[in-house]
Parts: structure tokens; sequence; C-alpha cells
């Protein structure tokens, strides 16, 4: 106030009177109040399951499908607890260990790497030996609108079975261990800062055959050998899943239902008849 | 905010190349042709449909054809070594989880198995000496079976090197045909078609197949060439015999001789040699 009123006398002064150059003026000075910075927008959570996203440096995630610790903002180290849980139920123990590794990251694009591995020891009647699956994924995530992101997956699932005795019984409870490739797509339409739809599809466009080859002896009189390769029943297994992913600071939920032959989550082994499909993960994230 | 970095990490793809290069093991296996395999198949049919037309006037000279026919068969002790062996085949596919049965469809939802399966087994000799089985001296029986898809193909075929057979083997009996109970020293050589008309035997006495045979075989010095093949079904042995006019006639071995054409069918007795019409 004080100094407009100032600046509004001196502008008269200057309006009805000669101006003497000499004659001292009584003057102030203003300075604007420096502009309110607006706070830094909250990042956009980022579903990094089977996305080329990483979960974040230092982060620990623990999840009912996977373990995972960010090693740094491009590597991180995890586990996928159903398969350690098959232990419960069966008498198969599945170790497993995945480093997931983001090679390029320039808006809108990620490109990410996944290579697992999975162990499992099967002891039966007539075999005893070791079946080693190593699924490797590819990742990209497109951001194609503001609010769709694109998250396409490619993999090669690739298994081997070791041992002695008859080879020809191992099987993982029924679910055949076979190399395959697997190609997959998440549409999500983001709603809100942490709620999207998702849309999810896989396909397994190959199958290779498992070669198998062992000898066996009978009685000391009978030998027999036994060369071949296991077919899968279903060669094009595929799944449709529907669902929504709910992002908070420390919570990940994603929910979701859909129909066709379940990809067991992490080991990608489809289940050999079409069923309803459920989507269910949550994960604290620390 | 997201970082904005771009870089390929090399050790991405060092990561990739290092896993694939475990893939080591067995290549795929192609399925073989099974021999003389339309043949074996249109040999079935002439078993379950005779073509030969019998009468009063050539069923005589049938059934002589049928006791010289009989003769090289060598029922005493044959149809004992390849059921035998038969079995020995299906004790392995069970083991494999393989079908033993070429009639039984797959459960084409599950993986299925395409293999070949070989099983080799040392004749005992004729005096079936104590200690490891020799090889050498006593020859082997070879048999083959292939699964395609889950599916066991009905033929099965093999070869016997110098095989040397003591019939019936010490502390057991025959099952098959035992038409003596005398001692046979069996010798066998050549190749063996086998089309299962069943499932493979889990007991000897159970088999069903088709056998057709090339090569030499006997007893004791008495060896010679044969071809011939012979049907068992559950112990009984039928065996085909040419008919002059055109055709085969089918000879049932029991008590007596069943002889069945496409128009008729005799029993024939052995010991008068005299035929009369059943059908």
């Amino acid at each position: 106030m004080a100094i407009g009123l100032a600046v509004l006398v001196s502008a008269r002064a200057l309006a009805d009177e000669p101006v003497s150059p000499i004659e001292p003026v009584e003057t102030a000075t203003a300075q604007a109040p420096p502009p309110v910075e607006a706070p830094p927008p909250k990042p956009i959570p980022e579903i990094d399951e089977r996305t080329a996203y990483m979960v974040g440096k230092h982060t620990l995630k623990l999840g009912i499908l996977a373990f995972e610790y960010g090693i740094m903002q491009q590597l991180s180290i995890g586990t996928d607890p159903p398969s350690w849980a098959l232990r419960a139920v069966t008498s198969v123990l599945v170790p497993n260990v995945h480093l997931k590794l983001q090679i390029l990251d320039r808006d809108p694009v990620a490109v990410a790497v996944l290579a697992a591995g999975y162990y499992a020891s099967v002891s039966k009647s007539n075999f005893s030996g070791n079946v080693f699956n190593v699924p490797l994924s590819v990742f990209v995530s497109v951001k194609v609108h503001p609010r769709i992101t694109l998250h396409a997956e490619g993999a090669y699932v690739y298994s081997q079975v070791f041992g002695t005795g008859d080879i020809t019984q191992a099987t993982l409870d029924g679910a055949t261990v076979l190399r395959t490739g697997q190609v997959g797509l998440m549409v999500q339409y983001r709603l809100t800062r942490i709620f999207s739809l998702t849309a999810t599809g896989r396909y397994q466009f190959y199958a290779a055959d498992l070669p198998l080859s062992g000898s066996s002896t009978l009685d000391p009189y009978t030998t027999a050998t036994l060369n071949g390769q296991f077919v899968p029943g279903v060669q094009h297994p595929w799944e449709a899943i529907g669902g929504v992913a709910i992002l908070w600071h420390y919570v990940h939920l994603i929910l979701g239902a859909g129909y066709g032959y379940y990809f067991l989550p992490g080991i990608d082994i489809a289940n050999t008849k079409k069923t309803v499909v459920p989507d269910a993960s949550i994960a604290v994230v620390l | 905010m997201k970082s904005r970095r771009c870089g390929f990490v090399p050790h991405g793809t060092a990561l990739l190349l290092a896993a694939l290069a475990l893939g080591c093991g067995p290549g795929t296996v192609t399925l073989p042709t099974p021999p003389m395999e339309a043949e074996t198949a249109a040999l079935v049919m002439t078993y379950q449909m005779p073509a030969g037309n019998l009468d009063t006037s050539n069923i005589n000279q049938v059934l002589s054809d049928a006791q010289t026919r009989l003769a090289q068969l060598n029922l005493d002790w044959l149809p004992d070594l390849l059921s035998n062996a038969l079995t020995q085949l299906r004790t392995r596919l069970d083991a494999a989880g393989l079908p033993d049965d070429p009639t039984t469809m797959p459960d084409t939802r599950k993986a299925q198995l395409t293999a070949v399966v070989t099983v080799t087994r040392i004749c005992a000799g004729w005096s079936d000496p104590a200690g490891p089985p020799d090889q050498a001296t006593n020859g082997s029986v070879e048999v083959t079976a292939i699964a395609d898809t889950g599916k066991l193909n009905p033929e099965i075929w093999g070869t016997a090197t110098s095989c040397l057979a003591r019939f019936p083997p010490a502390g057991s009996t025959g099952t098959v045909a035992s038409a003596t109970s005398t001692v046979v020293n069996a010798t066998l050589n050549g190749t063996l078609i086998f089309y299962s008309l069943g499932p493979l035997p889990s007991d000897p006495s159970d088999a069903q197949l088709l056998v057709v045979f090339s090569g030499s075989l006997g007893a004791g010095s008495q060896v010679g060439s044969a071809s011939f093949d012979f049907e068992i079904s559950k112990s009984v042995v039928r065996f085909r015999v040419p008919v002059a006019s055109g055709g085969d006639a089918i000879v049932t071995v029991g008590t007596t001789l069943g002889i069945q054409g496409a128009n008729a069918g005799f029993s024939c007795d052995l010991t008068t040699l005299t035929c009369q019409q059943t059908s």
C-alpha cells in the first residue's frame, strides 16, 4: 500500500509540476515474492511383473508370486514363492532364482530381459533325476498414450532332464517339461494414478519335442533301449485374462480372471486342459 | 520420475547365450517304417477272411499241405520263444509309460511319447550254463517296437541271430501249444515280424499276434530254411495253407485240425486223416 501511494504521488508530481532535475525525490523499491514452485508430480507407479519396468533400486518387494530385490535401478534378483510352495502339496521341491535386467529405458519405450532357473529333483519308483527349467524372457513396454501402455513379452522356456533309470517317468506332477516359445501381451489402461484396467493374453506358438534316450537291463538276459521324444499334448495353449491393477505406494494388487490353459507363473508351463484362469498377485513394496 | 537413461547392456546378451548353451542332449528320433507294413496288414485280413474255396474234392490236398506246414512251424517251442520275447517287450513298454495295446487311443490332451524301443534277449543256449549269458555262443533275439504319439504300432519286428534255446527251459513248462514233453534244442535264425492283435502279453499264454518268419529253424540237428506265418491267440495257433484253386485256407490247431475256407469249414482228424464239413 505504501509503495503504491508513493508511486501515485510521484506520478502526479510529474504531471502537474515542472520537473526540477536537481530536487531530491523520495523513492521506495519493491520486489515481487519468489514464485511458489509447484510440488513435483507423484511418480506414476508401474507394474513391474511381466513388464519391462523394474522394482527399483534397493527396493524389496514381497509378493505371493515373486520376491524381488532391486540391486540397482536396472537390475533385480528374485525368486518365485509358488514354486517353493509346491513342496507343501507334492514331494517336489523347486528351488528357483531369476535375474531381471533392464537394458533400455527411453520414454516411451523400456526393454528388459529376465532369465530364470528352476530346479527339481524327481524321484519316482524307477527314475531318479533332475529337471532344469530355464525360462528366458524379453519384455518391451511402450506407452502408446498417456493412459495406455502395452507390455509385450517373448519367452523361450528351455528344459532339460538328467537322470538315471526310466527317464520317461520324469514328469513333474503330470505336467511334462518341454521346450516352448511363448508370446504375451498386456494392455494396461490407467484410469487414475494408481488404478488400471488390464487385459492380458498369452500364446504358446512353439513347442519342441523333448528328446529322451535311455537303456535298461530287465534281467541278465535282456536289455532294452529307448530313443524317442515327448510330444506335447496341447501344441498351442493360450490364455486370456481381464483384470485390474491397483498400485499403491507400498502395496501392489493385481486381480483378474480369464479362460484358457493356465500358465504356471514364472515357470511358464501350461496346464493341459482349458479352465477358468485366475490371476491374483499382491505384493508389499518396501 | 523415472530416470531417462538409454543404453544396451552387453552382459544381458551374455546371459541369454549362456542359458541357450545349456541345450545339449539327444536329438529327436524319426520313427522307422516297419518292414513289409502293407503286406503284413493284408495278411491279417487273410486270417480274418480266408479267400480259398474248400470242398470235398480239394480238402484232402489242403489237409496234406497243412500237415507239411505244421511240421515246419515247430509249434512245440517257437510260440513259447516268441511269446516270451513279447512279454519282455511289454515289461519295457510298461516301465516307460508307453501303451502296450495298439488298439488303445492315447489321451491327446497329455504329452505323449514317440519312441523306438528295442529289446535284445540273449538266448539261454541248449545247456543254459551257469554264469553270465553268452551271446556269442548262444545267439540272441532282438525285437523293435515303435510308438507314435502315444499309440503303439501293431507291427513289431525283429531278428533272431543264431539263437539256441532249450524248450522247455529248465524249471518251467511250456505254455503255448506244448505238443511234446520232450526237451527240444532249438535253433532260430532269421527275420521276424509280429502283428499284435491285442495287448502285448503280460503272460506268454495271453499272446495274440500274427507271426511272419523267414530264415532257418529247427530242433537239434534238423535245421532247415523256412518261410511261413501263423497266428497265436491265447494259446490257440492258426496258420495259412494255400488252396490250389486260389486263395488261402486257415487251419486251427487243436485235437483236430479245423480248416476254414471262404465258403466252408472242415474238421480233420490227424489220426484217421479224414475230414468232415462243419459249416
